[in-house]
């Protein structure tokens, strides 16, 4: 299921005194299995791209097609792009509503022809996914029948994201997830993201977070006041410190590192942006030292 | 001068006739001037420590002195929360006016400043954080690092002695989080007393003194350098170590090892450098 | 115009801008309370006459002035269909069904829908050249009789000036639900009455929760700077009337007396 969009511009309050353009001529593609990061600095209009993605804006040009079909065409399913994108927001947790938290993982399968049994199934498959381990085999994880109210922020969080997981969404798009969860809240969830990608989700990340996304992402797009500036691997988007920082995006720590241990002539390439990439560089350095 | 003394400190959260205990027998120290950074996983107790001093929640056992006062002494309970102001965490949830001057000026109306010194001593403050200008602005209008710095000078104005930020960068946006951040350096460095909840370790490298909580205790106090560097105390808090100590132990996994375990990444290259 | 997220008020320095709160909120009032007696065709007529008048002092451009009454276009349809179809008079256009039209009934409801019309206008035009904390006072000010029977009155309009400058705040976040919800395959969209009222509870109840969230933490936050409930004295701010604040409150009174003998 590629996703393309094609030459797409966004304004809001047109033909008013207050017009902003939120997005101009914007085009690229995700294919099948992608994991791509989106950067940019707040409001250069990251959060409308991905709206319009999920069919939840309509674009004022340009198309978005996903599967070669254009979703803004009006014989379009909608419901099919419901259940083959999935979207979740910035603090998922604050759409939780339901009594239990069985019923609100449910909430996406409401409308999805299966049997009780199948959605039943689906609901501990999403928990499982998220880290609700049943005890039983066959029965739901302990967690289903509580309310979500009584959670903490963190399970709270992954109850959410359950939530969007339920309905099978081939295309996940997360909206700065990190903002918020501790650092091993924030492990928890960078290991979920790549598990589902490795099982052959295409996954779009919305993030700040360098470190995080230059260590899972293919591919980054970064986009600043509403302009795609630039597109490629996270060793690309980097390549060019003074260029990352005039787009607004900063570089991640692992990056830095390795740019002072390059400016000090220790390295002989500063374009690293993993961490073991550079854990393994400064063990080559160190051996490299040892036998000369 | 000491700004905090705590001793035995416990607190216990009461829901549907289930008691669950946040805080277990903690006791600090934090003198006058001092840049301390609580650091801890969520609902490891941090939030509620500090709504203790301000007397926000209250102390039911054990003994607390903030700049002198008894926080369980009703009648100075006002004077105790001009003296030690708070910052939250979610910006949108601090404003009573929508209007920046309004804002800033709402703690000292509170406390009957006279009303011809307000407009000096909200401008002052809006100074202090750089907001200088500002002050007709509509604060829906703000970036989230102008929020928090209006914020900020909201609790500026009242000339407190001790400034608490809870968790107070976790909304904000890189940019927005250096802003707030170099704010919080410079009033420090006006010799105030700063207390810092975060779960950033890269920020607590600053602090004087590092809190660190676990489960609802104060697992050790220390400086930056002797927290940090203890991978084995960070994981069981549940936190992962500043990147240049990941890497320190990550080289000694695989038998190579540095004199000293560097905190940040400049202590890092140097000790690379050193080698060969 | 979810998309800005300013508040209701703004920025300006025209006559209304500068008027007390307490004078402002007085003059809104006996406006308001001329607008809803006044029941003739002249009467509406200087209304409005007046309410362009001050639209055009407060420099704030029909925009602002209506803002909400276009979207209530659908209300004031069904009010003047109501009326004209269901009015009691001798006088009928014509007769089907349960239905008798009227033109008595027409104007019922055109008198109706002017003053609906007229006391949104007003609305808009106090509360965009008032800020929350300044209406706050005023309605402090207003209700002060009302705390010699012990009603917490400092801390009503407090909440009630809170309240309206979180508004944006909560438009914004009940957009952010909606689009979360949709995506999860919550049908706001479907024509079904049936479905839509169901669409309704996933929206509602997690900004009802977003609201007492907030409630909670800004509580705390007011608390935090030293804000006492009911203990503070009654209103720190000394009113200083000027001749434009008397002026307008005259202004005013004239206008209503006018609506009563019109």
């Amino acid at each position: 299921m590629p996703i393309e969009v094609k030459n797409v511009s966004c304004r809001y309050g047109e033909r008013t005194p207050l017009e902003v353009e939120a997005l101009r001529e914007i085009s690229f593609r995700v294919e099948d299995g992608e994991f791509v990061g989106i950067m940019g600095h707040t409001g250069c209009g990251k959060s409308t791209l991905i709206h319009l993605m999920a069919g939840l804006l309509i674009p004022g040009e340009g198309r978005i097609l996903i599967d070669g079909k254009d979703i803004n065409e009006p014989g379009y399913d909608r419901e099919e792009l419901r259940r083959t994108l999935g979207i979740v927001f910035q603090y998922p947790e604050s759409q939780l509503f339901e009594t239990t938290v069985e019923k609100d993982v449910a909430f996406a399968l409401k409308h999805l022809d299966l049997s009780k049994a199948e959605k039943a199934e689906r609901v501990r498959w999403a928990l499982e996914a998220v880290g609700f381990r049943a005890d039983s085999r066959s029965g739901p994880p302990e967690i289903a029948g509580k309310s979500p109210l009584a959670l903490s922020g963190g399970e709270k969080r992954r109850v959410a994201i359950a939530g969007v997981l339920a309905a099978g969404p081939r295309i996940l798009i997360f909206d700065e997830p990190l903002a918020g969860l501790d650092p091993s809240g924030r492990l928890e969830f960078l290991e979920l993201a790549a598990r589902l990608h490795s099982q052959g989700t295409t996954i779009l990340m919305v993030s700040h977070d360098a470190d995080a996304l230059c260590g899972y992402a293919d591919r980054i797009l970064v986009l600043d006041r509403g302009r795609l500036c630039a597109e490629g691997s996270p060793e690309e988007i980097f390549r060019d410190p003074g260029r990352a920082e005039a787009l607004h995006i900063g570089a991640g720590e692992v990056r830095r590192i390795a740019q002072v241990l390059y400016e000090k002539g220790r390295l002989q390439n500063p374009e690293i942006t993993k961490y073991k990439v550079l854990l393994d560089e400064i063990k080559r350095m160190i051996k490299a030292g040892e036998g000369t | 001068m000491q700004a905090v003394n705590g001793k035995r400190i416990f607190f216990t959260y009461e829901d549907d006739g289930v008691s669950s205990p946040v805080l277990e027998d903690v006791s600090l120290e934090i003198q006058a001037g001092e840049f301390i950074a609580v650091l801890g996983a969520n609902g490891s107790g941090k939030s509620t420590l500090v709504r203790l001093l301000n007397g926000l929640l209250p102390l039911e056992k054990g003994e607390l002195k903030v700049w002198n006062l008894d926080p369980r002494q009703e009648s100075r309970l006002w004077e105790l929360r001009r003296l030690c102001g708070m910052v939250f965490q979610n910006p949108d949830n601090q404003f009573v006016s929508s209007i920046v001057e309004e804002d800033v000026a709402f703690g000292l109306r509170n406390y009957d400043t006279p009303e011809e010194e307000i407009p000096e001593r909200v401008g002052r403050a809006l100074s202090l954080v750089g907001m200088r200008g500002y002050e007709r602005y509509s604060t829906h209008m703000l970036s989230g690092g102008q929020k928090q710095r209006v914020a900020m000078a909201g609790v500026l104005a009242m000339e407190p002695e001790i400034l608490i930020f809870d968790e107070a960068t976790s909304m904000l946006d890189p940019q927005g989080r250096r802003e707030v951040l170099a704010c919080l350096r410079q009033i420090h460095g006006m010799g105030k007393t700063i207390v810092m909840i975060t779960h950033y370790v890269e920020e607590a490298l600053d602090a004087d003194r590092i809190f660190l909580m676990q489960g609802g205790k104060l697992r050790k106090s220390g400086s930056p350098r002797e927290i940090l560097t203890d991978r084995g105390l960070l994981a069981e808090a549940n936190l992962i170590p500043p990147l240049a100590v990941r890497i320190y132990f990550d080289l000694k996994d695989s038998g190579i090892l540095l004199d000293r375990c560097p905190l940040t990444k400049e202590e890092l290259v140097e000790e690379l450098c050193r080698l060969k | 115009m979810s998309f800005l997220p300013t508040g209701s008020y703004r920025e300006g320095d025209s006559v209304l801008h500068r008027m007390d709160a307490f004078c402002k909120l007085l003059c809104t009032i006996l406006f308001l309370a001329g607008v809803i007696l006044s029941d003739s065709f002249p009467g509406y007529g200087l209304a409005a006459g007046c309410l362009l008048a001050v639209t055009l002092v407060s420099h704030l451009g029909p925009g602002t002035a209506l803002r909400g009454v276009k979207r209530m276009w659908l209300f004031f349809c069904l009010i003047l269909l109501m009326n004209t179809a269901f009015f009691e008079t001798e006088q009928i256009w014509w007769e089907w069904w349960i239905f008798r039209f009227s033109a008595d009934g027409f104007f019922q409801g055109l008198q109706v829908v002017l003053r609906v019309a007229m006391a949104m206008v007003l609305g808009n035009l106090l509360m965009s050249t008032t800020s929350p904390l300044e209406l706050a006072g005023a309605m402090e000010s207003l209700l002060y009789p009302l705390k010699l029977i012990g009603v917490p009155v400092r801390d009503v309009a407090m909440i009630l000036g809170v309240a309206i400058q979180f508004i944006p705040t909560f438009s914004e976040e009940a957009e952010a639900i909606r689009k979360a919800q949709t995506a999860r395959g919550a049908r706001f969209e479907s024509r079904k009455l049936s479905e839509k009222a169901k669409s309704v509870v996933p929206l509602v109840v997690p900004v009802f929760l977003a609201a007492f969230r907030r409630a909670d933490e800004l509580a705390m936050a007011m608390e935090a700077r030293g804000y006492r409930r009911t203990k503070g004295k009654i209103s720190k701010r000394r009113r200083h009337l000027s001749r434009r604040d008397g002026i307008g409150l005259l202004l005013c009174s004239l206008f209503g007396a006018a609506e009563i003998m019109l």
